[in-house]
C-alpha cells in the first residue's frame, strides 16, 4: 500500500471524481485514473465505478477514504513536530481547549504560568477534538464544559461560574442591574452551540435549566464572536461569568442573570504519567490558586 | 515538496531503537546505504536533524523526542490502515446490507446467502426486513429485494424469479385434500391477508377478487406472509400469500392449496442507481441474478 495511491484515492473520495481529483493534486486526469486502476489491483478492491457515465467512488473507496483518516493525521502532527523543532518549540507546553473557554479563564492563566516560569515555556493552544487530542498523546493539558469520564484521562474541577449577558451599554435592558429570564423574553439571544466533547456540558446544562436552551437565535463558537455580536448591538450575548476576566467586555455591559446555575469548567490530563512542572504550573493558574 | 512516508517513519524508528544504521538494516532486510538515504530523505522532507552522529552511532536529538512519539503513531495508524484494508477486502468492514420481506428473504436469499459465504467466508451481512424501497431510498440498505414494488425513478428494477399466490388451511378443514381453490371458493371463509393498500400482494390479491365479483375483507390484514401463517389458528380460517414461504419452510398442521386461476408474481432485485455497489453486494447480484 502506498501512501500516493491513498492521496488519490483521498482526493477521488473527497472532491467527488477523477477530473476534480486531477485538478486538487495538480496532475492529469489519465494519471488519477491509472493510479486508481492501480491502486485497485495492489489492494484487490474495487474502487471505482461508472454510474451515469460518470467515474464514481465505489463504498470500498469511501470507506477506505474514511479509515485512511487517523493515518493522514498521524503523518500531518509528524510535520507539525518537525516544524515545531525548526522554530524552537520542540519543549512547549501543548493545550487543547473548548472555544468557548479559550478566550476567557485560558489567556491570564497562560500568562500567569509564562511569568512563574521567567517568560520559557513555549505554549501551544490547539482547538477542537479536545479529547482526540488529549488520547493521542498531542496535548499535555485540555479544558471543557464538563468531565470526560473517559478511562485513562483525569478530569479535575477548576472553578464554578454563573452564566451572565453581555449587552451594549445603549441596550435598554443596560440600565438593569441584573436581568432575569424573563426580562430576555423577545431579546435576540447569541450564545454556544454544545461543546460536542464533555459527558456532560455543565454550560449547555445552565442553559437548559434556566429555560434559555430554545430561546438562542444565533451560536457561536467563540466568547470574543459573542461579544463582538452584543457589541453591533445584534444581541445579548448569554455566556459564562468567566469572560468578566478576560477583557473581551470592555465597553460592554456585564449583567448578571438572576438564578443562573453554575457553569463548571474542567481541566483534563492523561491518568498515569505525571504532568511535567509547566503544565503543573498552568493547571495551579487555571484552578486559582496560581501565584 | 516530497512528503514524509511510513515507510521513513518506520526507518526512523528502527534506527532510533537500535543506534546504528547497520542493525537497523538488518531488523528491516533493507542495505545499510538504503537506511542511510531514507534518513538523509526523511530529514530533508522534515527539514530538521532527527539524530546526531557521535562514534559510529546515530542518537536521537533531545527536542526530536516529541517527533519520535509522533512518528510511532505514524507506523500504529499505519498498521491498522492495513488490517483495515484486509477486513474491507475480506467483506468483514463493509456489510452487505439486504431489505427484503421475511418469506424472500428465509427462501431465495438464504439460498444465495449460502453461496455467498462459500466465496467469502468472511463476509458480513445485514438482512433488513422491511419496506425494501424506503430501507433503499434513505441509504440503509444497499440492496432491496421485493414482490413486485412500487418504486421512485432512482430505483432499479430486475425481475429475476416468478412464484404465485398460493392459500393455506389448517389440514383438518375440508379443503385441505383438495389440492387447490378457487377465490370464489372462499367467499365465505374469513380471511387472512395482505393490506391492499400497504402490500403489492395485497394489491394484487385484491384486484384479483374484485375482477371475480367478491368483496376483498380480510378479517386480519398483516405486513408478512409469515406473519399470517403463525396466525392460522381456527378451523375455517384461510390464508392467501406468496407460495416462497412454504417453499423455504414447513408449518406443521397446515395445508397449502394453489389458487385457481393462477396469481403469478414477480420478485424483483432493486439497486439505487446513483449509487454504486460494493464488490461483495455486486457478487450477491451476481449469484441472485445467475439463479434465475
Amino acid at each position: 500500500m502506498r501512501l500516493g495511491a491513498l492521496q488519490v484515492i483521498d482526493a477521488f473520495v473527497r472532491l467527488g471524481g477523477t477530473g476534480e481529483a486531477a485538478q486538487g493534486l495538480g496532475v492529469s486526469q489519465s494519471a488519477v485514473i491509472k493510479s486508481l486502476r492501480l491502486a485497485e489491483k495492489e489492494l484487490d478492491l474495487s474502487l471505482v465505478a461508472i454510474i451515469q457515465g460518470r467515474l464514481t467512488p465505489t463504498p470500498e473507496a469511501l470507506e477506505l477514504s474514511r479509515l485512511a483518516r487517523p493515518a493522514f493525521s498521524a503523518l500531518r502532527r509528524a510535520h507539525h513536530e518537525a516544524d515545531m523543532i525548526r522554530v524552537g518549540m520542540a519543549d512547549r507546553l501543548r493545550i487543547a481547549t473548548v472555544p468557548g473557554l479559550a478566550h476567557s479563564i485560558l489567556p491570564p492563566a497562560i500568562a500567569g504560568a509564562r511569568s512563574d516560569l521567567a517568560d520559557r515555556a513555549a505554549v501551544e493552544v490547539m482547538f477542537d477534538h479536545v479529547r482526540d487530542h488529549l488520547s493521542a498523546n498531542e496535548v499535555d493539558l485540555a479544558i471543557s464544559y464538563g468531565p470526560m469520564a473517559t478511562e485513562g484521562l483525569r478530569d479535575i474541577v477548576l472553578r464554578s461560574s454563573p452564566l451572565v449577558c453581555v449587552l451594549d451599554e445603549a441596550h435598554p435592558l443596560a440600565a438593569h442591574d441584573k436581568l432575569s429570564r424573563d426580562s430576555l423574553e423577545g431579546e435576540r439571544l447569541v450564545s454556544y452551540g454544545p461543546d460536542g466533547i464533555s459527558q456532560a456540558d455543565s454550560f449547555q446544562d445552565a442553559l437548559g435549566r434556566i429555560g434559555l436552551s430554545d430561546r438562542i437565535a444565533i451560536t457561536v463558537r467563540h466568547t470574543d464572536s459573542a461579544c463582538h455580536l452584543a457589541r453591533e448591538g445584534v444581541g445579548i450575548a448569554v455566556v459564562d461569568g468567566f469572560v468578566i476576566s478576560s477583557g473581551l467586555t470592555q465597553g460592554l455591559a456585564v449583567r448578571p442573570l438572576d438564578e443562573s446555575p453554575l457553569v463548571t469548567a474542567f481541566a483534563h490530563h492523561r491518568d498515569g504519567a505525571p504532568l511535567d512542572h509547566a503544565a503543573r504550573v498552568l493547571l495551579e493558574h487555571l484552578v486559582g490558586t496560581g501565584t | 515538496m516530497k512528503a514524509l512516508t511510513p515507510s521513513h517513519a518506520t526507518v526512523l524508528r528502527a534506527v532510533d531503537r537500535c543506534g546504528t544504521t547497520v542493525e537497523a538494516a538488518r531488523q528491516l532486510h533493507l542495505t545499510q546505504s538504503a537506511v542511510s538515504k531514507i534518513i538523509a530523505r526523511s530529514e530533508t522532507v522534515l527539514g530538521v536533524p532527527v539524530f546526531d552522529r557521535s562514534e559510529g552511532r546515530l542518537v536521537l536529538r533531545p527536542e526530536a523526542h516529541g517527533l519520535m512519539s509522533a512518528l510511532g503513531h505514524v507506523q500504529d495508524e499505519w498498521r491498522a490502515l492495513r488490517g483495515a484494508v484486509g477486513d474491507l477486502r475480506s467483506g468483514r468492514a463493509l456489510p452487505l446490507r439486504i431489505a427484503s420481506t421475511p418469506s424472500i428473504g428465509q427462501g431465495l436469499i438464504a439460498q444465495a446467502i449460502r453461496r455467498l459465504v462459500t466465496d467469502h467466508p468472511q463476509a458480513r451481512i445485514e438482512l433488513i426486513m422491511g419496506d425494501a424501497p424506503t430501507e433503499l431510498s434513505k441509504g440503509a440498505a444497499d440492496l432491496g429485494v421485493m414482490f413486485s414494488p412500487r418504486v421512485t425513478d432512482d430505483i432499479a428494477l430486475t425481475t429475476f424469479a416468478q412464484a404465485s399466490i398460493i392459500a393455506l388451511v389448517r389440514a383438518d378443514d375440508p379443503l385441505a385434500h383438495r389440492g387447490r381453490v378457487s377465490l370464489p371458493e372462499l367467499r365465505d371463509r374469513r380471511l387472512i391477508c395482505f393490506d391492499r393498500e400497504k402490500s403489492p400482494l395485497g394489491w394484487l390479491i385484491a384486484r384479483a377478487h374484485e375482477r371475480a365479483g367478491i368483496d376483498y375483507a380480510p378479517f386480519m390484514t398483516v405486513p408478512y406472509s409469515i406473519s399470517a401463517a403463525h396466525l392460522l389458528a381456527r378451523q375455517g380460517d384461510v390464508i392467501l400469500i406468496d407460495s416462497l414461504l412454504t417453499q423455504a419452510q414447513r408449518f406443521e398442521g397446515l395445508v397449502r392449496l394453489d389458487v385457481t386461476p393462477e396469481l403469478p408474481i414477480t420478485i424483483c432485485l432493486m439497486t439505487v442507481r446513483s449509487r454504486p455497489l460494493s464488490r461483495l453486494a455486486a457478487c450477491f447480484v451476481e449469484i441472485l441474478l445467475g439463479s434465475k
